[in-house]
């Protein structure tokens, strides 16, 4: 089933409801998309963190 | 013409905040925040074009004209500068914001606040750094490479840092949320080998802003020590050493170049398969020829440095590593050469600038080999010919491609088509000019006239004025491409069609013109023979 990825969390399906289900399931797509956008910006940031520590270590050291 | 005939006109703007604050200032959306760079980049292009034709002007003859020495240094500081990072830069996010989503079937980017943030930065790093013109010491004046001890005399060092630190910043969290966004909001069936080569580009990109801009935080931070607490990392009075920051800046240095490029890369393989209605050639081939350039840009650092002393070893192997750029570069040149052979072609005014772009980068890429010749590069080390080779790549280059793919996508951004005769008039005086501008400079470098100065010897007279001449012409013949922009945008009464080009394929050309505000709520199906490049697993 295509649904809307803004909406897929927060608004009821119709069709959902109607099968008795109360909370709305989220396709795989979108949860898919939301989990690797936290694990890749995760990574990032710890590379960038990294890269940054690491060029204040070499001021540190040098200095 | 390649375009056909008009649709009723869409709510293009369904969903947008009503107040223009809320609009503009607090934005999350992709194409508002794309338009804003796109703004922005334009706004910083006229400033700094406007300290070009004063340095042209000075230049015009020999002798002191119209501004005093140190104020000339801090006009050709500040014009690298505002060039690089406010008008190069800052367009090429733009049409990333803009496109990205749109050529991925993605509803935003991944971190639509962080989006904003990374926006909003820049206005206040570049009002920091104009700024320094009106201080009591004066702007930065020792070249926007900064190198010490000459940047070190400027009082506005601390300033310029700051602001290089937060463009910084701005250029990584941008980095992060593209390559957040193609890698996890492709649409279903969007596989990595089916992205448009745009979106390729900027993925590589995005990674080498990752990897390079923390070393240029690294180099002016020890810069600040340097000036302010007492350090010596580039005092040979305290141990240290002038050349360590030339290694270090041109680490970051040489990958920025490819920053600049990729992209327009990625935009001429987006406008040449349009135009020649062809799939791409060797779509794979692109792709890891992009990488390959963007592998090769960390290892060949030091060719900007042959003149400082190297060892022999150091200067065989990076003058070797420079050559060998020339390889995927020439495969990326002659796979469009082969995309428009045989092709059924039109020449709109994206298509004229596309190949401007790929006859004068080949220029500049020529003149880049001449340079990277280590015997060679002694004679034209800080000379004009080094200025000449640059420009070829940065403005017949990157300038081109940026405006190529404001000509190429302006119709689905506004809904309405450019005037085309005005955008060939645009061309065509760019065109001309700029080789008038640039190619003379070949000759003053040859002939010995070195870069930075504000005076010269009068046997370099003649070729000064002749490039002042063309400078000016060329500076006049953008304000033709903001005439025909503006006129697009508000007076165009000319609606654009869904796929406006006749050739165009690729998702953004599914989505009405103008581009609703929200688009792609629901992922699309992906068809793999509307995408550009066709069906790459056939």
């Amino acid at each position: 089933m295509t649904r809307s990825w803004r909406t897929a969390t927060c608004t009821p399906d119709p069709s959902v409801e109607a099968s008795g289900v109360t909370q709305p399931i989220p396709d795989k797509h979108a949860a898919d998309s939301r989990r690797g956008v936290r694990r890749t910006v995760k990574i990032l940031i710890a590379v960038v963190i990294g890269f940054y520590l690491l060029a204040f270590l070499q001021i540190l050291l040098m200095k | 013409m390649s375009y056909a005939a008009t649709h009723d006109q869409h709510d293009d703007h369904h969903g947008a905040p009503k107040s223009f604050f809320q609009r503009w200032c607090m934005s999350t959306n992709h194409k508002d925040i794309g338009t804003l760079y796109l703004i922005f980049a334009l706004t910083m292009f006229f400033i700094g074009g406007s300290f070009a034709m004063t340095i042209r002007a000075e230049l015009f003859k020999p002798g002191l004209q119209l501004v005093q020495p140190y104020f000339f240094n801090e006009l050709t500081t500040m014009h690298g500068l505002i060039m690089i990072f406010g008008a190069i830069m800052p367009a090429f996010v733009g049409l990333g914001n803009w496109m990205i989503p749109l050529m991925v079937g993605a509803p935003d980017m991944a971190l639509p606040r962080m989006n904003n943030l990374s926006f909003w930065i820049l206005p206040f790093a570049f009002i920091l750094m104009l700024s320094t013109l009106f201080l009591p010491g004066g702007g930065p004046a020792g070249g926007w490479t900064m190198y010490p001890p000459l940047s070190l005399q400027s009082d506005s060092l601390a300033y310029v840092v700051f602001a290089i630190h937060l463009m910084g910043i701005s250029s990584i969290m941008g980095a992060i949320n593209i390559i957040a966004t193609i890698l996890n909001m492709r649409a279903p069936g969007m596989d990595l080998l089916k992205m448009p080569v745009f979106v390729w580009s900027w993925l590589i990109t995005a990674f080498l802003l990752i990897a390079v801009m923390p070393v240029l935080a690294g180099a002016v931070t020890m810069l600040l020590t340097d000036k302010y607490f007492g350090t010596s990392f580039f005092n040979p009075g305290g141990g240290g050493d002038p050349v360590l920051y030339q290694h270090v800046f041109w680490f970051f240095g040489h990958p920025e170049v490819y920053i600049m490029i990729l992209p327009a890369f990625g935009i001429v393989s987006e406008i040449v398969p349009t135009f020649a209605r062809k799939p791409i050639f060797g779509y794979k081939a692109m792709v890891f020829a992009l990488a390959c350039i963007a592998f090769l840009s960390f290892i060949v650092w030091a060719h900007h440095m042959f003149a400082v002393g190297l060892p022999l070893g150091a200067d065989l192997f990076f003058m070797y590593a420079t050559m060998l750029i020339a390889v995927p570069t020439g495969v990326k040149v002659f796979n469009w050469v082969a995309t428009m052979w045989g092709g059924s072609m039109t020449f709109e005014t994206p298509m004229l600038f596309a190949i401007a772009f790929i006859i004068l980068f080949t220029i500049g890429g020529f003149s880049g080999l001449m340079l990277a010749l280590v015997p060679a590069d002694f004679q034209y080390q800080d000379t004009y010919f080094v200025v000449a080779h640059f420009h070829y790549v940065l403005v017949t280059g990157a300038l081109f491609a940026i405006i190529a793919a404001a000509y190429y996508w302006l119709p689905k951004w506004s809904g309405r088509m450019y005037n085309e005769f005005w955008g060939k008039v645009h061309f065509w005086n760019s065109v001309v000019w700029v080789n008038v501008l640039f190619f003379p400079q070949h000759f003053l470098g040859l002939a010995g006239m070195p870069r930075r100065i504000p005076d010269y010897n009068v046997a370099f007279a003649n070729f000064n004025m002749i490039s002042s001449i063309g400078g000016f012409l060329f500076g006049a013949s953008q304000l033709i491409f903001l005439g025909v922009v503006i006129h697009c945008v508000f007076f165009s009464k000319k609606k654009a069609t869904d796929r406006v080009w006749e050739g165009a394929k690729g998702l953004e050309w599914t989505v009405p013109s103008p581009a609703p505000h929200h688009t792609f709520s629901v992922p699309p199906v992906i068809h793999d023979e509307e995408l550009a490049h066709g069906n790459v697993h056939a």
